[in-house]
Parts: C-alpha cells; structure tokens; sequence
C-alpha cells in the first residue's frame, strides 16, 4: 500500500513539478548571454573559446565555407569558396581565397597597406591604411565591401563582440570527430542563430560554424568548415609583404559609400 | 547554369520550363545577406549601384581584346557597353559606365 500511496502522491505532483521545471528551464533560456552562470552552459565554452583565440600570437587556419542566396522566385542556392588565413598579431594578415567561380584571389596586411590581387585578372590594387588586424579588417569591410567570413574569430575583442551579439549560449552535444571531442554549441542573437562546434581540452578551436540569417528572407545560411589550425607558426615577415607579381597590372579600388557606416560599432568585425 | 543538372531536377516539366532553367550563368544572384558570414547581415555593394559583371562572365561576353585605355584606367568596348575594370566589394569587376 505504501508504495502504491507513493506512486499516487509522485503523479499528483508530476504537473507540479513538471511546471517548476518548465518555468526553471524558460528562465534559464532567457537569461542574458553574460549572466549565465552555470559552468557547464554554452557561453563558456564561447568565453573560453574566445579567449584562447584572443591570447593567440599568430595562427593559421583553412576555412571552407558555403553560404545560400535566396533567388527572387525563393529558389535557395548554395556558392562555396576557400579560405586560408594566417595572421600574426596584432598587425599582419594574409588571406587567400578560392572563390565560388574557381578564381583565387589575395588580401594582404602588413601593418601600413591592404593588396588585393586577383592572377585570374592578372591585376592588382593597394590602400594605405595603419592599424591592427581588426582596423583592418573593418577598413576592408566598410570602406571596400568586400567579405571577409567568420572575421570576427580574428578580432582581439571576441569576447566582448560575442558577448554584446548573442543572448543565450547552451550545449547540444557532445561528438567526436577524427578522434577529437568536440562540443556543439547553440547560441541565439536578435537577428542571427549561432552553431559552434568547439574541440574539448586546453585548444577550445572552432571546427565548425552555422550562422542562420533568420530575419532574412528564406533564412539563409553560412556554414564554414574550419581545418588545419596551427597555433604555433612560423610565419614568415615575407609571408604578410606583397611584391607585384610581374605582368600585373595596377587598378583601383572603388570605396563604398554607405550612409549607415559608423552608426554600428566595430560593424567590420561582425559584418 | 549547368543545364544536365537542370534537366535532371525538373524532369517532366514543360519544354517552356526547360528552357528557363538553362538561362546563363549571370542569371543568378550570387550574393546576400549570409555571403558575409558574419553576425550581421551583408549588404552587397554592387546592389542598385550600375551593373557590373565578375571575371567569369567577362570573359564569356568576348570583350577581352577590346580595350582603351583613358589615363591611367583601362575600359573595354563590349556589345555596345563601354565596360571599366575596378575592384569593388574586394573583387574584381567590370563596371558598366555611363558613357556605354
């Protein structure tokens, strides 16, 4: 009987305990993305991730990544491109890409001027501009237009930029993938969805990324591969020098011209 | 525009339909708001500025020998568009003018 009384008393109070719960669980999931403090939750695993990247010195990384566009008629495509970043802080960075049309092409920083080159075109152009990696970075966005995926993992401010953009981090799972243990990290922003797949133990280095667009139209997609880490380079100062390849031809560069640049704060690095 | 895909995926369609799939490379859009990849959306900056072209599809239209030059910059003469060879957006484009 008594353990049938038990069972009786356990159900009644399953709603209850049911909706303590529920309202325990809601309250975790809107809590603020810098006030979680549990240690187990998405944020910080995103804080030691940021962290460990921010403390880095130079690094390089090959980034594959693929991105949708919602034609007019809703028809969603998927165009790919590589990457290959190799900066050394706080100053230099050098990024060449393979484009979605088969092209390549190359940025240059090296502390005083930003090349671009493109051999399918056998051209090339130059801007001076002085500053750090994230100058940089913004003065490329900003001023010229151009992308520059995930630039954000580049930025010497990661955690704060992180902090600001998302609301609420939380862990999915945990993988293991070519034997390395990875943590798959949700986190949500007012205008973004965030993925995160982060190794486990003393190098928390993205493999993988998912940035869901979800006020866009067709909420499309950016999903970059991120391979190849060395967090120990030697780098060479040749490395983030540009010298014209002959036969190349010098043009220009058309600056953008956009009214709302400025009124976002560190926009370059969050694009 | 890869036709044999096209055919493939809309098998049974209408030959009206056929066609409209195979319209060319340059009838896509191949840039949007997660082109950036960053948290916020990207603004591409060639939207609803003149049309420009990348270097895949230059180099269809045939132009390539067709050049001036005028200074310093270098214009092609392009099926009637007088065409101007500048990076915009970090890429390489070819700029419809408005003496085309």
């Amino acid at each position: 009987m008594v353990p049938q009384h038990g069972t009786i008393r356990a159900t009644r109070s399953a709603p209850i305990l049911g909706a303590l719960v529920g309202l325990l669980l809601l309250l975790s999931s809107t809590a603020p993305y810098a006030q979680s403090r549990q240690p187990e939750n998405g944020a910080a695993y995103l804080e030691r991730m940021a962290g460990y990247l921010q403390g880095l010195s130079a690094f390089e990384v090959t980034i594959n990544s693929g991105y949708d566009v919602v034609q007019p008629d809703g028809q969603k495509l998927e165009f790919v491109e590589s990457r290959k970043v190799a900066a050394r802080r706080p100053n230099q960075l050098r990024v060449e890409m393979i484009q979605s049309d088969g092209s390549e092409a190359l940025l240059v920083f090296d502390g005083e001027q930003i090349s671009l080159s493109s051999p399918a075109d056998q051209v090339y152009a130059t801007t001076a501009t002085t500053g750090t990696i994230d100058d940089a970075i913004t003065y490329v966005t900003d001023k010229l237009g151009a992308r520059v995926p995930l630039a954000i993992l580049l930025s010497s401010t990661l955690s704060d930029q992180l902090r600001s953009r998302l609301r609420q981090a939380d862990v999915v799972e945990t993988r293991t993938l070519d034997g390395i243990v990875q943590c798959h990290i949700a986190a949500r922003g007012d205008d973004v969805d965030v993925q995160v797949w982060l190794a486990e133990g003393d190098k928390p280095l993205p493999s993988r990324v998912v940035i869901t667009y979800k006020k866009e139209k067709g909420m499309p997609q950016f999903r970059a591969d991120l391979s190849g880490w060395k967090t120990s380079t030697d780098l060479a100062p040749s490395d983030f020098e540009f010298t014209p390849p002959a036969g190349f031809e010098q043009i220009q560069i058309k600056p953008v011209i956009d009214p709302k640049v400025g009124s976002k704060p560190m926009r370059g690095l969050a694009q | 525009m890869n036709p044999v895909f096209k055919k493939i995926s809309v098998a049974g369609l209408s030959a009206v339909a056929l066609l409209t799939a195979s319209v060319s490379h340059g009838q896509y859009q191949q840039s949007g708001p997660a082109a950036g990849g960053g948290l916020s959306s990207y603004q591409d900056p060639t939207a609803g500025g003149p049309r420009s072209y990348d270097s895949s599809e230059f180099r269809k239209m045939g132009c390539k020998d067709r050049e001036m030059r005028v200074g310093k910059d270098k214009f092609y003469d392009c099926n009637g568009m007088i065409l101007k060879r500048e990076y915009v957006g970090g890429r390489v484009r070819y700029v419809e003018t408005s003496g085309g």
